[in-house]
């Protein structure tokens, strides 16, 4: 009541008598549109978070045989600590963290080339090029590795003899080689996606400014530099983060190549893999939990750090 | 007046949505007495979760056949689905099935307090098992899965490859590895042991009698090193450091089929149903292979076959409802039951591994034409595989933690990494590590 008393009344907001002034029906009528968004966070993101954070502070025990059941008692942060203490997930994760620091930088790159490439072709010939560039994207992960795995297969597959015709005996498989045949893969299917993003910051260019430097003279790799490239660094950061989040969850790639290098691609080679282990190999669903809370945590920060370094740059 | 009527009747629509979605829910879940007793005037309903494509025809076919029990198949879209949608309906208690197949080892379905005791309700349909197949079933006196065996072990042979060597086919692995002490100069190998897959090990280990697992008491005996394990472990080292094994990966069958069907590669074990498989992508050498016993480690004859899968009944699933179970796995397994399975695509009826009787026209409805070099002694063989098949190797209660592991070390030791003793040392070193964080009582032997 006492707001209503002491707000203004203006023909656009008229608050009397109790009544929802009309300046915040209308921020309700446009909030009402995030409803469906809203509530698929709420069921999808915050109470399953919310469920994980509860497993992950029980632990499930046996006792004598192990025959039936098992008794589930809350343990704290137990999980966490063992978490925090275990070699086999750092290691994993160090291992992923390497391979990121080398894939990433090169589908950014090879990305943005691309992205500024089909930016200089006329609209035909770039809306053609969109499409088959996204094509590896849209092919699922598992799908994409069974026919990489064929194309690697030193036996069967077309790489290893066009290779020999240089000389050069290449095993695909091999344990020196089998991170850059993952890579590659990685790298083949991400390309698309991120050019995608770029490419669409790229039309965003006000036409004068190209136009402008044009003028004055600017070759097309000045304009590239000059002026795209730092149009692009936004859609960049973006997709950088993006591909750090997905390189840290790498998991089905190493899991179909365990196959074909098990002396190298061990069942907890990548933290994702482990996770996946422990909760539906081992069983321990709540040690999984805690596992996958760490693993979300690391990624939040790597990501602010990110959006940091980028506001840093703005 | 009309505005109020609609609401009334969006939430009485509502309300039926939700109860509708509730009875559907309920449906499956079987597992309580009220069901039993909502359908004691009808048959018996039990919904049974398979991914076996033919389960539907044969339960459209048994529901015919009799009114006492209506099966209702849920088909999975893989063993893997199954045992993840499994889980999660049992960490959700509700909508379990009266009867899962089986993806995990007798084990551990009762140490996930997955399997009921179903050790009354299977007595009336008890004698069409073999004894091998009811071992695979037991634990500790009771039954807590359908009896059930691997399809039995033996050996085939290329005989381009014999010829050349001037021997017969192996009757032992010292012969085998006679065999590839000759043929190894050529780049001829005796054997495939894919790195993802230990089965081989585990099979010679049962052979040679060895004992992983074993109940003491109120707790587990664990031996991965007993004598068994280390003539099997030895055996596979001479492969190993003599160079004579291929390490073809079952991931990549075009690459593993080329090098099978290549000539270079002198033996391996088999069961009946990898045979189809070979006949198609093997064309080069069909017909060239003999088959023969499994090979002889100690001078008796055995047939390994560990089960991995057994079927099982859900805990929790009452007497009424376990009894409806075994009137379906009595028609599945009869000779109606197993015609009413046939696979329409390719015309076959599986082999009934773990049934006792007489077996012999269903082996010989699943030997390929032309494949085998000595056709005629294929039915006894595979029938004495099929009879003889070992039963009974017990794979504890944490194989799900464990057999990756062993997939790990496994893997190291077929590309030379370390030796294979020292992958059975790591596994058994996991497996007390294992077993201790899961407060399981155990001594290491």
């Amino acid at each position: 009541m006492s707001n209503a008393k002491s707000a203004p009344a203006t023909p656009q907001s008229p608050k009397r008598g109790g009544h929802i002034s009309w300046r915040t029906l209308e921020a309700l009528k446009g909030a009402s549109f995030t409803w469906p968004f809203l509530a698929g966070f709420i069921f999808f993101v915050i109470i399953p978070v919310a469920m994980a954070l509860q497993v992950s502070l029980y632990s499930k025990q046996k006792s004598g045989l192990g025959l039936g059941e098992a008794t589930t008692k809350f343990v704290g942060m137990q999980n966490f600590v063992e978490a925090v203490k275990d070699v086999t997930f750092w290691t994993g994760l160090g291992r992923v963290a390497l391979y990121a620091i080398i894939v990433v930088p090169l589908t950014q790159l090879l990305s943005m080339a691309i992205a500024l490439l089909i930016d200089a072709s006329s609209k035909r010939m770039a809306s053609r090029f969109r499409i088959f560039l996204l094509l590896p994207y849209m092919t699922p992960g598992i799908v994409a590795t069974t026919i990489w795995i064929y194309l690697y297969s030193p036996s069967v597959g077309p790489l290893t003899p066009f290779f020999k015709m240089f000389g050069l005996n290449v095993n695909f498989f091999s344990s020196g080689m089998v991170w850059g045949s993952i890579g590659q893969m990685a790298i083949w299917g991400g390309l698309g996606f991120n050019m995608l993003i770029m490419y669409g910051s790229l039309q965003a260019i006000p036409g004068e400014i190209i136009e402008a430097a044009r003028l004055d003279g600017a070759s097309e790799l000045r304009i590239a530099v000059s002026i795209k490239v730092p149009y692009m660094l936004t859609s960049v950061a973006l997709t950088t983060m993006l591909n750090i989040i997905a390189t840290v969850q790498l998991f089905d790639q190493p899991f179909l190549f365990r196959s074909v290098s098990p002396q190298t691609i061990t069942k907890d080679f990548t933290p994702a893999m482990m996770i996946y282990n422990q909760a539906f190999q081992v069983g321990n669903l709540n040690y999984a939990t805690a596992l996958s809370i760490v693993l979300a945590v690391i990624m939040g920060i790597a990501s602010a750090i990110i959006y940091k370094l980028q506001n840093r740059e703005n | 007046m009309k505005r109020s009527h609609n609401m009334a009747m969006r939430v009485g629509a509502g309300i039926a949505a939700v109860a509708t979605l509730m009875g559907m829910a309920a449906c499956g879940s079987t597992n309580n007495a009220g069901d039993t007793a909502a359908t004691s005037n009808g048959p018996t309903e039990i919904e049974v979760w398979t991914w076996s494509t033919t389960g539907q025809q044969q339960a459209e076919a048994f529901n015919k056949s009799q009114n006492e029990v209506k099966v209702k198949v849920v088909l999975q879209a893989s063993n893997t689905a199954q045992q993840q949608n499994f889980r999660n309906a049992f960490e959700a208690k509700k909508s379990l099935p009266d009867l899962v197949q089986g993806f995990a080892p007798l084990t551990t379905n009762v140490a996930n307090g997955w399997a009921e005791d179903i050790t009354d309700s299977i007595q009336p349909i008890l004698g069409i098992f073999s004894d091998g197949a009811k071992k695979n079933a037991e634990l500790n006196g009771k039954y807590y899965g359908i009896p059930v065996a691997p399809a039995g072990q033996y050996s085939i042979s290329n005989t381009d490859v014999l010829s050349k060597y001037g021997v017969d086919a192996p009757k032992t692995w010292d012969e085998l590895l006679a065999l590839g002490k000759k043929s190894n100069a050529d780049g001829v190998k005796i054997f495939n042991l894919a790195g993802e897959d230990p089965s081989v090990l585990m099979q010679l280990a049962q052979e040679a009698g060895a004992n992983w697992f074993s109940i003491d008491g109120d707790s587990w005996k664990v031996n991965f090193l007993d004598e068994g394990s280390t003539k099997a472990a030895d055996i596979i080292q001479q492969m190993i450091d003599g160079k004579m094994v291929s390490n073809e990966t079952w991931t990549d069958t075009g690459s593993l089929y080329k090098f099978f069907d290549s000539g270079n590669l002198a033996f391996m074990t088999t069961q009946y149903w990898s045979v189809p498989n070979f006949k198609t992508n093997m064309p080069n050498t069909s017909g060239k292979w003999k088959i023969s016993a499994y090979p002889e480690i100690d001078g008796t004859a055995k047939v390994p076959g560990i089960v991995t899968q057994v079927d099982f009944v859900p805990k929790g699933t009452d007497k009424a409802h376990q009894e409806a179970v075994m009137k379906w796995e009595k028609y599945i397994n009869s000779d109606e039951g197993i015609e009413a399975g046939r696979d329409k695509a390719s015309n076959t009826v599986p082999l009934p591994t773990g049934l006792s009787g007489d077996l012999t026209k269903y082996v010989k409805a699943n030997i390929p034409d032309g494949f085998y070099s000595n056709p005629d002694d294929a039915v006894d063989i595979i029938n004495t595989a099929t009879k003889d098949v070992m039963g009974g190797f017990n794979l504890g209660p944490d194989y799900d933690a464990w057999f990756p592991e062993l997939q790990d070390q496994w893997g190291k030791a077929v590309n030379g990494q370390i030796t294979v003793k020292e992958a059975l040392k790591n596994t058994q070193d996991f497996v007390a590590k294992d077993l201790k964080s899961k407060g399981i009582n155990y001594t290491v032997d």
